[in-house]
């Protein structure tokens, strides 16, 4: 799928869609300067190469000025934002990410959107993911988090740090 | 001195040379692994456990382990768990190549290195068909697994890739960072491609003969988690002919 941002409003603020695929076909659109704070959507993007985080890198560059606030940031994405340093704008916060489960018992692979601050809990170093294992799956199952908490949450330890130091 | 030298014996001594050895270490960091491999031209990197004499078979049979790299990598018992491949040319069209490997990788047992290997199919696919010098020329990607390892490879008869350049896209992104390097990779996101691809596995073939063949391989853990294999040690086995 070919990649698109779509802008709308959300909250009074510009709300920008992303979907699809950010490789080297993604045209990453010229908006002009988008305000002191923009949510960025990134539900629906399926994948990122190496070209595409240079556009995507290269992009964000020329907003310096803006706040931009992730949601729904896919497994793919958070990879990225965790392996490449800067990857994260300068000035950024994510609301809320996806968390990936398994359940042994049902060979299942489940996905949960999860928000920062209110599942996911990170307090300097530490992080926490709060959730209610019955309500994951089906009835009697007990799937676990399919990840390095730890690891896979480093990113958000570092823009804590980060976003108190600024 | 022997084909297998240890890393430790040779910084105490500092003489010789590395080219052509299995050099082993404990604890080689990646971007060590790296250098050594840009500072002699073809060696193989040995760390955290790789049988030593299987890099030594590998080192002294390359074009059999271009030919069926799974014989030296994957379990004899277990060989032909799963495996993929396929045949591309510098005109396929890479959502075709990549929609086939998204459907090999749907299946839960593949679920932990999924996005990984699909990441160095995009990468493969690119580097390869851009080294391309005709249309005609076949290249064949495959997967192949056992039930601990996986790898993935793609290789051509031509033998027009350049390890070098390769490596020096990885060293660059250690040394200045992804973002500084991309600055400086005016070619679109070769550079960091390599980087990634390397980052993301726990061992890495460059395998180049002018005129005969190249391969790219990366083999990496099934079961570990993205995030824990970043952290890991790699193995670099670059075996680079002159050619004719
Ligand atoms: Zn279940």
């Amino acid at each position: 799928m070919s990649f698109t941002i779509k802008k709308e409003e959300k909250d009074g603020k510009p709300f920008l869609i992303f979907s699809g695929a950010i490789d080297e076909e993604a045209d990453f659109p010229q908006f002009g300067p988008l305000g002191p704070e923009v949510i960025v959507d990134l539900k629906e993007v399926q994948s990122i190469n190496s070209v595409g985080i240079r556009s995507w890198l290269i992009w964000f560059t020329d907003q310096k000025e803006t706040l931009f606030i992730f949601e729904g940031c896919p497994k793919a994405v958070v990879m990225q934002m965790n392996m490449v340093e800067g990857f994260l704008p300068e000035k950024s916060k994510v609301h809320s990410m996806v968390m990936p489960f398994y359940c042994e018992k049902c060979d299942k692979e489940i996905d949960r959107l999860f928000e920062v601050g209110k599942q996911i809990l990170i307090q300097g170093e530490d992080v926490e993911v709060k959730f209610d294992a019955s309500q994951i799956c089906e009835p009697g199952c007990e799937p676990e988090l399919d990840i390095n908490k730890a690891k896979y949450l480093r990113f958000l330890v570092r823009l804590e740090q980060q976003n108190q130091a600024a | 001195m022997g084909k297998v030298i240890y890393l430790k014996d040779f910084l105490k001594n500092q003489h010789g040379t590395l080219e052509g050895k299995v050099v082993v270490g404990s604890d080689v960091r990646p971007a060590q692994a790296v250098n050594l491999a840009i500072t002699n031209r073809s060696l193989q990197v040995v760390t955290d456990g790789f049988d030593e004499s299987l890099a030594l078979k590998i080192s002294e049979n390359p074009d059999d382990f271009v030919r069926d790299p799974g014989e030296y990598l994957l379990g004899q018992d277990s060989n032909g768990i799963g495996s993929f491949q396929q045949k591309f040319f510098r005109q396929s069209k890479k959502d075709d190549f990549l929609f086939q490997i998204e459907t090999y990788l749907k299946s839960g047992q593949h679920r932990r290195v999924r996005d990984d290997i699909y990441l160095i199919a995009d990468e493969l696919f690119t580097n390869f068909a851009k080294s391309s010098a005709e249309d005609s020329k076949t290249m064949v990607f495959g997967i192949e697994n056992d039930k601990d390892t996986v790898m993935i490879y793609c290789r051509d008869q031509q033998g027009a890739l350049d390890p070098h350049i390769m490596l020096q896209s990885i060293q660059r992104c250690y040394q200045q960072g992804v973002k500084a390097s991309i600055r400086m990779d005016s070619k679109g996101g070769a550079g960091i491609g390599s980087f990634l691809m390397y980052s993301v596995s726990t061992g890495m073939a460059i395998i180049v003969e002018p005129g005969k063949h190249s391969m790219v391989l990366l083999w990496m853990p099934r079961k570990a988690h993205h995030e824990d294999r970043v952290d890991m040690n790699k193995n670099l086995f670059v075996i680079s002919g002159k050619g004719e």
